[in-house]
């Protein structure tokens, strides 16, 4: 029994490491490649190391093109999205939760947002592009947030409906008796009580935006608006590209994703249990 | 109207204003388009009933697409959920610092904008100087560098192969956070009871955990089928349409191609192949609960 414990083991650690190798190669010769000089790239390597490194990838692309503007163009977009995001899923959730005893059709709100999240990309972007125009959201900042926000919110109201279910009505009934109104105690009880899935609402929603390329692609033209995704492929089409830069350009773009990935991972996590405690 | 009712009226009112700006209308845009022979940057265009549909489905594109559709949402949805599920079971009796940064590490690639990871895997995947092909060569696999993106056999598979390095971490946190949600007495008490890995998997963990398994398959199918970004990236439906998928197609007739009525067809038709195994999923799951 002991052997085959021994062996169970050896086994998933093996597993691990081949895991972490597939993850980790790659993005080590992502940074690797953006610091490289252009020689070893071209001489084709096979280990992601070298003593001799330059920052001449970096400068290119922060000097040769509009790198900085389209990178805060980006986070523009996310935090808008973000500051859209939190408030609309929460106060949806929350009297979707409170009332469906009362009103029925309120217990559909769960569904119905898994429902639009599981609408394709592309076809809502489609017609956004259109409708857009005629109101004045092509080519514009809060246009794109708009649009990344077809995306975002309904997850973020599936998670915030999960957890808000699960909060026991107890809590509220104290303050309500205190004389407090449903504002009130949507603000000053539930919303604190709640930060964790706020949290992971608003990690989601900047992801979302961070990772998007389709609604860019459909929704911004001018190169001053572009967000960072659509700079990075504008380096493609319009500049004889290396691949240092490109990678350079790449590993600058992933800097923020490794940072939340640290965070993401835990509130999400949490975010999906509360979710997964009501279904089963 | 008392009190309670306004509470509700000025809680529902903005979202409903917003979803119905950036969901109801667009889709009735592309419901409405797609009975019209529009052309983008004209403004006439006629009603031609359900001319677009018959032709679109009578073409040969049709089927090309839907399988190729159906083939990388769920070959990279089967591959991402096993080993998202692998990983979650691996992990979820670890603790301490070296399982956080594992787990951080796996969720790196999650948070990667696609054009990152789109490039990064055609510099690896690159013909003349890419480290997987300067690998294979070394090895003395393979005599002469093996065109993973532009082989029309090959480029579903190395596209579907970058689906599961980028989003399997995303199955691995459902099942994570599903294996979670287990209450603890039940592994307690099989462990007094003696059971080993397999059997506690089989009759504890799996019984628990099977739901959110079916859902995460599920979700990740849907959300590979319509999926554009990745796909376009790295091969833009190429070579020869061999990983054009719905929302590939959708965007070449629309934006390329300028026949918007016609993409507005094919996107619908897209949202109606969709419908089928949503609604079933739908009925299955209220059944069981």
């Amino acid at each position: 029994m002991n052997i085959l414990k021994t062996l169970n083991n050896i086994v998933k650690y093996i597993f691990l490491t081949l895991a972490v190798f597939t993850i980790v190669y790659p993005l080590a010769c992502m940074v690797f490649s953006s610091f490289a000089p252009d020689k070893i790239l071209f001489s084709g390597f096979l280990i992601p190391f070298s003593t001799e490194l330059t920052l001449t990838h970096y400068k290119v692309v922060l000097s040769k093109t509009l790198f900085t503007k389209w990178y805060s163009n980006s986070l523009i977009v996310a935090g808008l999205c973000v500051a859209i995001n939190i408030p609309l899923s929460s106060i949806i959730a929350y009297t979707a939760t409170r009332y469906s005893n009362k009103y029925k059709p309120l217990k559909l709100f769960g569904p119905f947002s898994l429902f639009l999240y599981m609408i394709p990309g592309i076809v809502l972007a489609l017609p956004i592009s259109l409708f857009f125009g005629y109101i004045g959201l092509f080519d514009n900042l809060i246009g794109l947030a708009l649009a990344d926000s077809t995306f975002a919110l309904p997850l973020s109201l599936w998670l915030i409906w999960g957890y808000f279910s699960n909060i026991p009505k107890e809590l509220e009934e104290a303050a309500f008796i205190d004389g407090a109104s449903r504002w009130q105690v949507l603000i000053k009880v539930i919303m604190p009580v709640s930060r964790p899935v706020i949290t992971a609402v608003g990690i989601f929603a900047f992801m979302v935006v961070w990772l998007d390329y389709l609604f860019a692609l459909t929704l911004i033209r001018t190169e001053a608006n572009y967000p960072i995704a659509l700079g990075i492929n504008w380096l493609i089409r319009e500049y004889t590209f290396t691949w240092g830069e490109l990678m350079a350009a790449a590993t600058l773009m992933a800097i923020p994703s490794l940072i939340i990935s640290i965070f993401a991972f835990k509130y999400l996590l949490y975010g999906f249990e509360m979710v997964s405690k009501g279904v089963r | 109207m008392n009190e309670e009712q306004r509470f509700i009226l000025v809680t529902l009112l903005p979202p409903l204003f917003f979803l119905t700006l950036i969901e109801f209308i667009p889709i009735s845009y592309v419901i409405f388009y797609s009975f019209t022979d529009k052309i983008i940057f004209e403004e006439k265009f006629n009603f031609i009933g359900l001319e677009n549909y018959i032709s679109f489905l009578s073409s040969g594109d049709f089927i090309n697409i839907t399988f190729n559709s159906f083939a990388y949402g769920l070959i990279a949805a089967i591959l991402q959920t096993i080993l998202g599920l692998f990983l979650a079971l691996t992990l979820y009796k670890m603790s301490g610092l070296l399982s956080t940064i594992i787990k951080v590490i796996l969720f790196i690639p999650y948070s990667i904008p696609y054009i990152s990871v789109a490039l990064l895997w055609r510099f690896l995947l690159d013909q003349s100087y890419g480290p997987i092909n300067n690998w294979l060569i070394f090895l003395g696999l393979v005599k002469k560098p093996i065109r993973f993106l532009t082989d029309t056999n090959l480029a579903m598979l190395s596209v579907i192969g970058v689906t599961v390095w980028m989003l399997t971490s995303f199955s691995m946190l459902i099942l994570y956070a599903a294996l979670k949600a287990v209450p603890k007495e039940q592994f307690e008490a099989a462990q007094i009871d003696g059971a080993e890995d397999l059997q506690m998997f089989r009759y504890v963990t799996w019984p628990w955990i099977n739901r959110m398994f079916y859902i995460t398959l599920f979700l990740r199918f849907l959300f590979n089928f319509g999926k554009f970004d990745l796909i376009w990236l790295l091969t833009q439906g190429g070579p020869l349409k061999s990983t054009e998928t719905f929302p590939i197609n959708v965007w070449l007739t629309a934006f390329a191609e300028y026949r918007y009525g016609e993409a507005a067809t094919i996107a619908i038709v897209s949202l109606l192949i969709l419908m089928i195994p949503l609604l079933l999923f739908v009925y299955v799951t209220r059944e069981r609960g």
